[in-house]
């Protein structure tokens, strides 16, 4: 099952490594501390948003789009300055939107 | 006897009727056995596939042993799962052949052959019924049939420091990047120089006043750095278990260097000093993209030699020569091991018993003999080889006389060469990897061979002789010992839970062990020890002699 | 004492005014900034040899420094936010809620001080999203690292929904008196408003600093952040379960700390005396007391068994730490700074909010400290100690101690902004400090009004 689940993620994402089985990658003490302890307040709180009262779908679906435009706005920014940063000072952008080797 | 007018054995019609005598001295049907290797020789030339082969015999031998687990039996099984039809069509076609075409496609072949034939009475059904070892504790569950590690035999090491020059030589590295480190080390329990109580033996440096500790990286199985590693930079090559750093993904987060319990982590804090293109390694190759990128499934990555600027760097145990980017001659070894005057470092696959490594470290005596007697390089003793012993020797010499005779030999060699031999298990070399330590065994069973055509060293005398008291095997095991010594082997802080690939043999420095300097000065070298003193200039606003 | 009552237009006055001391203020902070900002220029085009890092082990160095230290520090300021708004909000302390929007943006600050730290201290910054994002799927399930950067992200962006859930009730009821240059943002902030929504917000949000209360305190500054360095097996300075509470009481000492300058500043530059009252820095002074009595509970725990009888390579390390007379000093003044809040408790005339400020920057300078000196540490006194290198030598460099005028001077630019664009007060604050509201003070769920 392990196979099968990162198998397609790395063909999709680059570089088509898939971690070492039973020591990196799916599923590992990160898989439970992150998804299942740390992460657990907030399906919590996203639960309680759009049940109990008083409640307005409307209302909830703002506050997750607060969630999701911040996270993307953030990591999308990061990204443009991070490969600027690479441009600039690195001859030229990260793989792999640049190929394999030095610049 | 065969019918053919020509022997399908490859040492000819004198040997093929030895053979034959041998297996009429058996129980069993001396024909079938001629006819089984005859066609076994086949097999090994691709003429004959193995389940065919397995099929033609398979009711005789079944009458005859009441079993069949000859190796082909799997091919078999397999042919018959696949199609009855292609099946049958395979036999058709064998039938075809006929006489004639037997006749004419025999050729020589190798020993093999006999023994395919030969090892079909011999075998006899062990059944899975050995106990799986219980292996270490491992979270490391991915299996492969390659895991590169070392032996190191630290009582060999004399600190002369070239394994470090090698590899940075091999791998273009800045001063103070020692990706291979050799320290001498003092403990409470093990002294230095002063107050030392040994002897200095000439051979070996088991009477050294130093203690060595050589430092490559550990290539652990459960290496912490890979696991903290955010971007799979530092990662587990699963083909053969070698951790690699990839320069193109690492994000100089330094986290793998905070990680790693052994230090073997170097940062590459500015700009390398050797450009890219003027990477050459050690043989200088037309393009530095051979000894820097290695093969992976899905491609190639940049993962050896120096580090670019902000990605972090250690030990590869090249990786290209692995891949037999730099010769076929190359794989198994590394260019510390190839530096290594003593042969103290001993590099290859350590799950497979034929390598120098696993030869090294489950049989340190034998190993370390053997090493010493086939070294050339540093040792004072060598052992001559089966032409050496055959042109030197005549019919009739004493056994004084014949080791007179033949240069460079010493009752004290000989005796250790027939220790050898005695304790030998024959295990051949196979021909994968640089496994030298078998390789050299052989040539040293060879010599005793030849010499014994001359003078039987199976004889009391002989034993007196040679100081092998009576000739059992436990005394040619302590006569070995009195050459070589008896170390014990350790890995490096094991209750951490690394499971390191590098096995030590020698003293183990406790936890209070501390570095004292050793034979050779690093400088002397022109190695750089404390790289700090090097990233001192260019620090920005350095106050001297201030640290936290 | 004041008998003034808190007004709009008191918590308006940042927006509407423009003062000489401002523009000093904004221009040094530009200042700082863009002095870092050319010096880490200079880094990312020399290499990080410009700082005072070197390799651990042979190479007589400590690879990480002032830069790991200082961004664990940040992360812990950072935490002022949800613990005033979890006091105001769920402890129903309104005592604190006039700061409460203060210690939000503190958080949005400190957050961004340590991302910006993040990117300062990797080799390869421009790799960060790429190679981290891009692997994701693979190393959060191993990487304490990548746990990091997810529980900071989710911090940051539920502090920031905080922040802006909230302010919509704001500035819809102070439209009018705010500058019309910046009507853009202020349409932006409080898109698809309507009043209906007053009271399924402050539900919301109630939740969203329930569940930050157990995320931020107890999983990432006594989490994830502690778990980088106590997961490691081979450096005894660090290993061990009490860095989980340490670190956390570390947290909360900086963030009261925090806190309580940022809301002197504010209260001495816009005349908010009757609004951010004597009460509150009494208050805080004395949560800064206890964290800080728990802080050195703490580290008590950990050098009795350190020092009692071993094992050899925790004994070396901790008997290291207490005998390095930068930690001495340290925790002199950190101990110093409890003894003055304990004797003020029990002898209110000792009180000052001078002496409240004066504590709380011994107690940051404290941290800031202690908190660089222990990831130092790890690397002087690791169980293979075996090199003559090791330990071996660090001392920041001009650069370093760059990157703290630089942050420093990003947090209060970020004020510096914020504060002539939205009110750093809550409207609600004034209401209740009025006795505005019909809203009950319980701290369950708002119920529906009549």
């Amino acid at each position: 099952m392990n196979a099968a689940l990162t198998a397609i993620p790395s063909e999709l994402l680059y570089h088509g490594y898939d971690g070492t089985a039973g020591f990196t990658g799916f599923a590992n003490e990160g898989t439970w501390i992150i998804f299942a302890v740390i992460l657990v307040p907030v399906y919590i709180m996203l639960a309680a948003w759009f049940l109990g009262e008083p409640r307005d779908t409307k209302t909830g679906l703002l506050g997750v789009s607060y969630l999701v435009g911040l996270t993307t706005s953030m990591w999308v920014g990061m990204f443009v300055l991070t490969v600027l940063i690479g441009i600039v000072f690195y001859g030229g952008p990260p793989e792999p939107i640049s190929g394999v080797g030095p610049p | 006897m065969s019918t053919d007018d020509e022997s399908f054995h490859p040492l000819g019609d004198e040997w093929e009727g030895e053979l034959e005598t041998m297996l009429d001295d058996t129980e069993y049907d001396s024909q079938l056995g001629m006819d089984m290797a005859r066609d076994a020789m086949r097999v090994t030339k691709g003429e004959l596939s193995e389940a065919d082969f397995h099929e033609k015999y398979h009711e005789d031998v079944m009458e005859e042993f009441g079993e069949d687990e000859r190796p082909t039996k799997e091919a078999y099984e397999a042919a018959q799962e696949e199609a009855k039809g292609t099946f049958s069509r395979m036999v058709d076609k064998f039938d075809g052949d006929g006489e004639e075409t037997r006749r004419e496609t025999m050729k020589k072949m190798g020993v093999g052959a006999t023994a395919v034939g030969l090892g079909a009475f011999g075998t006899v059904s062990d059944g899975p019924e050995h106990s799986v070892a219980e292996g270490p504790r491992q979270e490391t569950t991915e299996e492969s049939d390659t895991q590169w590690g070392m032996t190191i035999d630290l009582e060999r090491c004399d600190g002369c420091l070239s394994c470090m020059t090698a590899c940075s030589e091999e791998n273009d590295l800045d001063q103070g990047v020692n990706w291979m480190y050799v320290m001498a080390w003092e403990d409470d329990n093990h002294h230095g120089q002063e107050g030392s109580e040994y002897d200095v033996y000439t051979d070996f440096n088991m009477g050294s006043d130093f203690n060595m500790l050589v430092r490559p990286c550990q290539h652990c199985t459960d290496a912490p750095c890979e696991k903290v590693c955010p971007t799979t930079a530092r990662h587990t090559r699963d083909k053969d278990g070698l951790v690699l750093t990839d320069y193109d993904v690492c994000i100089g987060c330094r986290y793998c260097q905070v990680a790693c319990p052994y230090g073997v982590n170097y940062f590459q804090w500015d700009e390398p000093d050797t450009a890219y293109e003027d990477i050459d390694g050690l043989e200088d190759p037309d393009n530095p993209d051979q000894i820097t990128h290695a093969e992976y499934d899905h491609g190639e990555r940049w993962v050896d030699s120096r580090a670019p600027r902000g990605t972090m760097s250690k030990c590869t145990m090249c990786p290209s020569m692995q891949d037999g980017k730099q010769g076929e001659g190359k794989v198994g070894t590394t260019a510390c091991e190839s530096a290594c005057p003593p042969n103290a470092i001993q590099f290859g696959n350590v799950k497979d018993e034929k390598s120098d490594p696993s030869q090294h470290r489950e049989h340190p005596v034998k190993s370390r003999a053997i090493v010493h007697l086939t070294n050339g390089t540093e040792s004072s003793k060598s052992a001559p080889s089966a032409d050496d012993i055959d042109s030197a020797l005549s019919e009739g010499d004493d056994l004084l006389t014949a080791i007179d005779n033949i240069e460079g030999l010493t009752v004290d060699i000989l005796a250790v060469m027939k220790s050898i031999e005695m304790i030998s298990e024959g295990l051949e070399p196979g021909d994968d990897e640089n496994n030298s330590i078998l390789r050299n065994e052989q040539e040293i069973l060879s010599a005793v061979e030849a010499f014994q055509q001359y003078v039987d060293l199976n004889t009391e005398e002989a034993y007196t002789e040679l100081g092998l008291g009576d000739g059992s095997e436990q005394q040619a095991r302590f006569r070995l010992e009195q050459y070589t010594g008896d170390p014990s082997s350790f890995q490096l802080l094991e209750d951490i839970g690394t499971n390191p690939n590098i096995t030590y043999l020698g003293q183990q420095p406790g936890p209070e062990a501390h570095q004292v300097d050793g034979p050779t000065a690093y400088e002397d070298v022109d190695l750089l020890d404390e790289r700090q003193e090097d990233l001192d200039e260019g620090t920005v606003g350095r106050i001297d002699g201030v640290s936290l | 004492m004041s008998t003034k009552e808190p007004t709009e237009a008191d918590i308006l006055r940042p927006i509407n005014t423009l003062t000489k001391k401002y523009f000093i203020l904004y221009g040094a902070a530009t200042l700082g900034l863009v002095a870092f900002l050319v010096a880490w220029a200079y880094q990312l085009q020399q290499g990080l040899i410009v700082t005072g890092l070197g390799d651990w082990g042979s190479g007589g160095g400590s690879t990480w420094g002032l830069y790991i230290g200082a961004f664990i520090w940040w992360v812990g300021v950072a935490h002022g936010g949800i613990i005033l708004s979890a006091a105001v909000r769920l402890l129903n302390m309104d005592r604190y809620m006039p700061v409460a929007r203060l210690a939000e943006m503190t958080t949005i600050g400190g957050l961004s001080a340590a991302g910006f730290y993040i990117l300062v201290h990797m080799g390869r910054p421009d790799r960060m999203v790429t190679s981290v994002i891009g692997h994701y799927h693979i190393t959060v399930n191993n990487s304490p690292l990548v746990w990091d950067v997810t529980v900071i992200t989710a911090y940051f962006v539920l502090s920031a929904t905080y922040l802006g859930l909230t302010l919509r009730y704001d500035v819809n009821r102070l439209r009018d008196d705010l500058p019309d240059k910046f009507e853009p943002v202020y349409k932006i902030l409080t898109i698809g408003y309507s009043k209906k929504e007053d009271k399924v917000i402050d539900r919301m949000v109630w939740w969203l600093a329930a569940a930050v209360i157990i995320m931020a305190p107890l999983l990432l500054h006594g989490g994830v952040i502690p778990w980088l360095f106590a997961l490691l097996p081979a450096m005894p300075g660090w290993t061990g379960a009490i860095q989980g509470p340490m670190f956390l009481s570390i947290a909360l000492m900086s963030a009261i700390s925090g806190i309580m300058i940022i809301s002197y500043a504010f209260r001495r530059a816009y005349d908010w005396d009757h609004i951010i009252t004597d009460d509150i820095f009494r208050g805080l002074l004395l949560w800064l007391g206890f964290f800080t009595l728990l802080f050195l509970w703490f580290q008590l725990q950990t050098i009795i068994n350190g020092v009692f009888l071993g094992p050899t390579n925790k004994a070396v390390a901790i008997e290291a730490k207490i005998g390095h007379p930068v930690y001495q000093v340290a925790m002199t003044m950190i101990f110093g700074t409890l003894v003055y809040i304990f004797l003020q408790g029990i002898r209110p005339a000792l009180f000052s909010k001078k002496r409240a400020l004066l504590a709380s920057c011994i107690i940051l300078a404290g941290t800031l400290t202690e908190k660089i000196l222990f990831v130092v540490e790890g690397f002087l006194h690791p169980t293979f100690d075996i090199y003559a290198n090791t330990p071996g030598t660090y001392f920041p460099s001009l650069i370093e101690w760059l990157s703290l005028v630089g942050t420093t001077a990003l947090v209060a630019l970020l004020f510096l902004n914020l504060s002539k664009l939205v009110p750093v007060v809550e409207l609600h604050a004034v209401e209740h400090l009025r006795g505005d509201h019909a809203h009950d003070d319980d701290a369950t769920e708002p119920e529906v009004e009549a």
